[in-house]
């Protein structure tokens, strides 16, 4: 938790934030049945679908206002101050904040981009291929290359997502997106393998990469072969390589 | 029925599984299950019963019982492994068990807490099982009492309290999180009149928010992103000497642990409610009436011992509607409910009728998971803290993985992942900001009955207001619920320090 005089700052923010949704939650209620007839029933206040929200909204606004009150008290509005003071000397891309882009964006490009278009064995291993060896060699430079390249992969994943380009040239030719997604993956890889031959602590870094790799390429396969085959959960995107094992679990059975 | 007959038909089921040893493989299978799927974040109680409810459909009915039981019993104790090792509740009836039991392992007795869930866990299923056999009749008629003002009350005063113990910052803090809950649980289609609510026009909200996605995405995610992003280290794994707590720990908790047992049946026999508020009350009654309120947060044992206690002695007292009305207390036990129906058993009043000795069996089969949950755990306690050796930027992404999995896999839903990331992040800086989760959960959880159960009462009353005063169950819930509120504002605080000075003056 952020210390308490910064925190009094931050809850000016979040306590109007508070506000605003309860004064959006009270104005969608007022719109819903609440003496009117709905669906051929005459609703009363108390059967209302509003009643609750209402509820939910009036008492969000009142604990927003006393948050907010409690905050201004105990110097809220300086700390405020100070934080957009010191936001504005902070560089966007410092190695902070690229160390927490290579939290979100790896999870944001998995969630929203590739389980739905790569092969999800594959779309694991890109994701557990670029976080693990970016957090486990603890390189700020290495880290630094790696995002801004799998920044640049995902573009054309999402490209790919939002154009629907993805169905059609997995269409025309056979696993199409999976194969790029596995370039993707060697060319990472590379970039990784390349970093490291030029860093000073060579030989720890190939260690630990060759762990991580270990990590990334066998933790899916356990994935798929529990929920698959053992747990019968069908996966998000069944593509090549899922493919491949579903035929070879069907062929030894 | 006979006491003798009872008793015979209690011993000889147990006897009969411990004889069979396809039956205690099973048992014990069961029960490592249900440990390892509460122990990973995203795989809950729930969705162990679910899959397993699928995968026993073929097998006879003593051996599904036995299977799901087992699975039930293991992942609602199991919750407690990633409260206490990386601070990620495996389940919801686990998250107040975080509160007490990751300080602890920071302070390097990982093993000691491990130790005591594992046995205060055990005791607790088993006081849960002992209440299902002897005092089923009695809850279950206090459970009759209840009315739709009572189940409406329940639902605020878990948000209330949760929001009240779980705030490390100012008390709103934890209130405005429980109705930021109520309110996602308003998303989707109402029970009563179908209107659709807070929607956006979107399809996939029409159902409303589920559970587990926001569960995983508020606990788990921003566990991730902290540790990865702040080179955070979770805890070295730290050297355990001795797993089993000493005698001496188990009398001087005793008293702790039966009324901690007790919270658990009584909410448990409650339909709809679960584990988790049976944890959070636990957990603030033990704060409440401990020596030293102010050690809760610090890793105080006899937070740990309360929670688990109650949350595995809750499914015994989930069993109670279960069996006896066909309500299921808590949502595993509403997952056992449909593998019930599968194999042709229909939980109720005449199922004693038609499958005599039938609660004795579910019972024999509890006090079995209970050991075996016991044995289980001391093994398994050692190998998890080997778990730790793996250094975080390994692990926390696997973790991710399996939590997106895990939350894809209850409904497959591709929509359920949508909804945990944003989930995760807000929650993310929310714990930043003071902001307890715990509030969050319970009023995702507890908002759809609050919703359906106060329109339902106020539309037998007519819009009377009176029953919440006037019917004895909820004077008493809206008297807790005034003075939670009341013992947490300015007014009260100046009030009582004006009456302590006053006294003080005359004195």
């Amino acid at each position: 938790m952020i210390h308490d005089s910064k925190l009094r700052g931050k809850d000016i923010v979040t306590s109007i934030l508070f506000f605003i949704l309860g004064v959006y939650i009270l104005i969608e209620a007022f719109q819903m049945p609440l003496k009117d007839t709905y669906a051929g029933v005459v609703s009363k206040w108390y059967v209302s679908p509003a009643l609750l929200p209402i509820i939910i909204g009036v008492s969000m606004i009142l604990i927003a206002v006393v948050i907010l009150l409690h905050a201004v008290k105990n110097g809220g509005v300086q700390a405020l101050k100070e934080s957009f003071a010191a936001l504005r000397g902070s560089k966007v891309l410092s190695d902070g904040n690229i160390r927490y882009a290579a939290v979100l964006i790896p999870l944001l490009s998995l969630v929203y981009i590739n389980l739905r278009i790569v092969d999800f064995y594959l779309a694991i291993v890109l994701y557990l291929g670029f976080t693990i060896p970016v957090f486990y060699l603890e390189s700020d430079s290495i880290r630094r290359k790696a995002v801004y390249f799998y920044f640049f992969e995902m573009l054309i994943l999402l490209v790919l997502r939002i154009t629907k380009l993805s169905v059609v040239l997995d269409r025309v030719f056979y696993y199409f997106v999976d194969s790029i997604a596995l370039i993707m993956i060697i060319l990472l890889l590379v970039l990784f393998i390349r970093e490291i031959k030029k860093s000073e602590q060579r030989e720890l870094y190939r260690q630990k990469f060759r762990q991580a790799m270990v990590m990334s390429w066998v933790t899916p396969l356990f994935i798929v072969i529990i929920f698959r085959y053992m747990l019968r959960v069908p996966l998000p995107k069944e593509g090549a390589v899922v493919n491949l094992f579903s035929m070879i679990y069907y062929l030894v059975r | 029925m006979h006491i003798a007959t009872q008793f015979s038909i209690f011993f000889s089921s147990i006897g009969s599984i411990l004889i069979n040893p396809y039956q205690l493989l099973l048992l014990f299978g069961s029960v490592l299950l249900g440990v390892v799927f509460g122990a990973l974040p995203g795989l809950t109680a729930t969705l162990g019963v679910a899959l397993l409810t699928t995968l026993t459909y073929s097998l006879p009915m003593q051996s599904a019982m036995i299977a799901l039981m087992g699975i039930y019993v293991g992942a609602v104790y199991g919750g407690s492994y990633g409260s206490i090792m990386i601070n990620i509740p495996g389940t919801a009836a686990a998250a107040a068990t975080a509160m007490e039991g990751y300080p602890m392992a920071l302070q390097g007795k990982a093993g000691k807490a491990l130790g005591l869930t594992t046995t205060s866990s055990a005791i607790g299923t088993t006081i849960g099982m002992m209440f299902l056999v002897v005092f089923t009749p009695l809850i279950m008629r206090l459970a009759l009492q209840f009315t739709s003002f009572e189940f409406f009350l329940l639902a605020f005063f878990g948000i209330m309290i949760s929001g009240s113990i779980s705030c490390p910052d100012t008390v709103q803090k934890g209130w405005i999180m429980g109705f930021l809950g109520l309110f996602l649980a308003m998303v989707g289609r109402d029970q009563l009149q179908v209107y659709p609510r807070y929607t956006f026009g979107i399809m996939s909200l029409e159902g409303g928010i589920e559970v587990v996605p926001v569960l995983i995405g508020a606990f788990g995610i921003p566990q991730i992103i902290q540790v990865l992003k702040d080179r955070q280290i979770v805890p070295e794994p730290m050297k355990v000497n001795k797993l089993l707590p000493s005698w001496g720990d188990i009398i001087k908790y005793f008293p702790n642990t039966v009324r901690s047992a007790l919270i658990g049946v009584g909410i448990g026999a409650v339909p709809g409610i679960g584990e988790d508020i049976a944890a959070w009350v636990a957990y603030g009654t033990a704060k409440k009436t401990s020596k030293h309120p102010e050690l809760f947060g610090t890793g105080t044992e006899e937070g740990i011992i309360a929670s688990e206690t109650a949350n595995n002695s809750c499914i015994g007292g989930a069993m109670i509607p279960l069996l006896s009305m066909g309500i299921p207390g808590s949502p595993p036990a509403a997952m056992l409910l449909g593998a019930l129906l599968l194999h042709g058993v229909a939980p109720g009043p005449m199922l004693e009728i038609e499958r005599p000795g039938f609660t004795l069996q579910i019972s024999a089969i509890l006090l079995l998971a209970s050991f075996a949950m016991w044995i289980v755990g001391m093994l398994l306690a050692k190998q998890v803290i080997k778990l730790l050796h793996v250094p975080p930027a390994l692990f926390m992404p696997v973790v991710a993985v399996l939590c997106l999995i895990g939350s894809y896999a209850l409904g497959l839903k591709v929509f359920n992942l949508y909804l945990l990331i944003p989930v995760g992040i807000v929650t993310y800086y929310l714990t930043n900001m003071g902001y307890p989760i715990p509030p969050l959960v319970i009023g995702v959880i507890l908002g759809g009955m609050a919703d359906a159960n106060l329109r339902r009462g106020l539309m037998v009353s007519q819009g009377s207001l009176l029953p919440f005063i006037t019917r004895p169950v909820s004077l008493i819930l809206v008297l807790v619920i005034l003075f939670t509120f009341l013992t947490n504002t300015e007014i009260y605080r100046r009030v009582v320090m004006k009456v302590r000075a006053s006294l003080k003056r005359q004195k």
